[in-house]
């Protein structure tokens, strides 16, 4: 204490501003850490590992001058997608539809019973939350189509093409891993065709609406 | 058991039956009238696709009101001249129509993917027969027969086989609409170097049900 007391002035000086440094430099150190780690859990935020699958019924509704809805009548089909990431609540699905049309007229399509419309797409969606179980997801996608024409025991030809969509979907999420969905679509497909010329529209292109019910399973 | 496995696979997937491109469509279209060009309806029109082993009706169709059909069906694979499918065209006949059937058709045969379809059909009471009947009495031989005159022309092969020799391909039976004069055209091989010599006859046919013309040579 006696020692303390005889250090002269200025040295005493130098040791407060240092401690006040040495402070200064850890409280600036400790800030930066927070920061970073913010914008990590941030980024964390944006891209999300988050699996879900949907399965749905669909009910498609053809309409205009086309095979799809002059010579035939849609039966329920079925579909689903798959999801494993969330970035800024953008989703990318990959998934298949699957609908069997009853053909109605033969004399347009061939004495064949039915036409079975694949679908394997792609689909970008983005999700609005109105409520806490309540999202609207307006999407994009593309796809590849091939309808096979065939009978029960016999095949009549497949027919191959893409197909751009368009819609949203409505969640209302039930509980942490069930959520119900409905959806509505815009489908235009284009078909591969070589016929009469006044023939190709009617034979290679289609335009439908898709409804759809389904699960969904966070 | 890597070669029965192989065997099985094979026999899985070996698809059977007559193959189809569902990309590409086949139209058959036109009006069946009757002899005074009056449509005829509901008559029934069938286009069959076969091979060696199968045989498909792809479409089939009643005429309308104004004796027009329209069918539309997925073409064939390989219907032409290097494989066995064939395509074929059915108008059914009944106890008053005569049927018709054109048969032996490849995919060439449809203009711009389409075949039209323009026939007359005849009553069956308006079709009698009308026989060549060859009389060799020399070394000259008969190598062509053919009439010009309403025939029924109840089945056409699109593409017969022409046989080498020149005289194994002669008709000598005809169906043929009764009241109306045909003209017979037929040609002789002299057999001795000389130029063939063709002749025309003009023949009435009338309501018998049998008529015949022969030829002596």
């Amino acid at each position: 204490m006696t020692q303390l007391t005889n250090i002269p002035l200025p040295i005493k000086l130098m040791k407060k501003y240092i401690l006040i440094l040495v402070l200064l430099a850890v409280n600036t150190a400790f800030c930066q850490d927070t920061e970073s780690k913010e914008k990590e859990q941030k980024a964390k935020k944006d891209f999300r590992f988050e699996p879900s699958g949907r399965i749905k019924m669909i009910y498609p509704i053809q309409f205009g001058h086309h095979s799809l809805s002059k010579a035939h009548d849609a039966n329920i089909g079925f579909g689903w997608s798959l999801s494993f990431f969330n970035y800024k609540n953008f989703r990318f699905s990959p998934g298949f539809d699957w609908v069997q049309y009853k053909v109605t007229d033969h004399e347009l399509v061939g004495n064949f019973s039915a036409s079975v419309y694949n679908s394997f797409h792609g689909t970008v969606s983005y999700e609005i939350p109105v409520t806490e179980s309540f999202s609207v997801l307006p999407d994009l996608g593309l796809g590849y189509v091939m309808v096979n024409q065939k009978t029960s025991n016999h095949k009549f030809g497949t027919q191959e093409g893409n197909e751009i969509r368009a819609g949203f979907t409505a969640d209302y999420k039930t509980n942490k891993f069930l959520t119900l969905f409905i959806s509505a679509r815009f489908i235009h497909t284009n078909l591969n065709m070589e016929t009469d010329p006044a023939y190709i529209d009617f034979y290679g292109k289609a335009n439908q609406i898709q409804l759809a019910l389904g699960l969904k399973f966070n | 058991m890597k070669k029965i496995t192989l065997l099985l696979l094979l026999i899985l997937t070996y698809s059977c039956g007559i193959q189809y491109d569902g990309e590409k469509r086949l139209i058959v279209e036109g009006q069946i009238t009757d002899r005074d060009e009056k449509p005829l309806s509901g008559r029934i029109v069938e286009v069959i696709v076969s091979d060696y082993d199968e045989t498909d009706v792809i479409s089939n169709s009643y005429t309308d009101a104004n004796g027009n059909v329209l069918m539309i069906f997925p073409a064939p694979q390989n219907a032409d001249y290097f494989s066995n499918t064939r395509i074929s065209i059915r108008i059914a006949g009944d106890e008053i129509w005569q049927g018709k059937y054109l048969y032996n058709m490849w995919e060439s045969d449809f203009t711009s993917y389409k075949y039209k379809l323009n026939t007359t059909l005849y009553k069956k009471e308006d079709i009698v027969q009308f026989n060549v009947i060859p009389n060799r009495v020399s070394n000259k031989d008969l190598v062509d027969v053919r009439i010009e005159g309403i025939q029924s022309n109840e089945s056409i092969d699109f593409h017969p086989i022409v046989n080498d020799v020149l005289y194994a391909n002669i008709q000598q039976e005809f169906k043929v609409i009764k009241n109306q004069q045909l003209v017979l055209h037929y040609t002789i091989l002299n057999n001795d170097n000389t130029a063939p010599t063709s002749y025309n006859e003009t023949i009435n046919i009338g309501n018998d049900p049998i008529n015949q013309y022969t030829i002596t040579y």
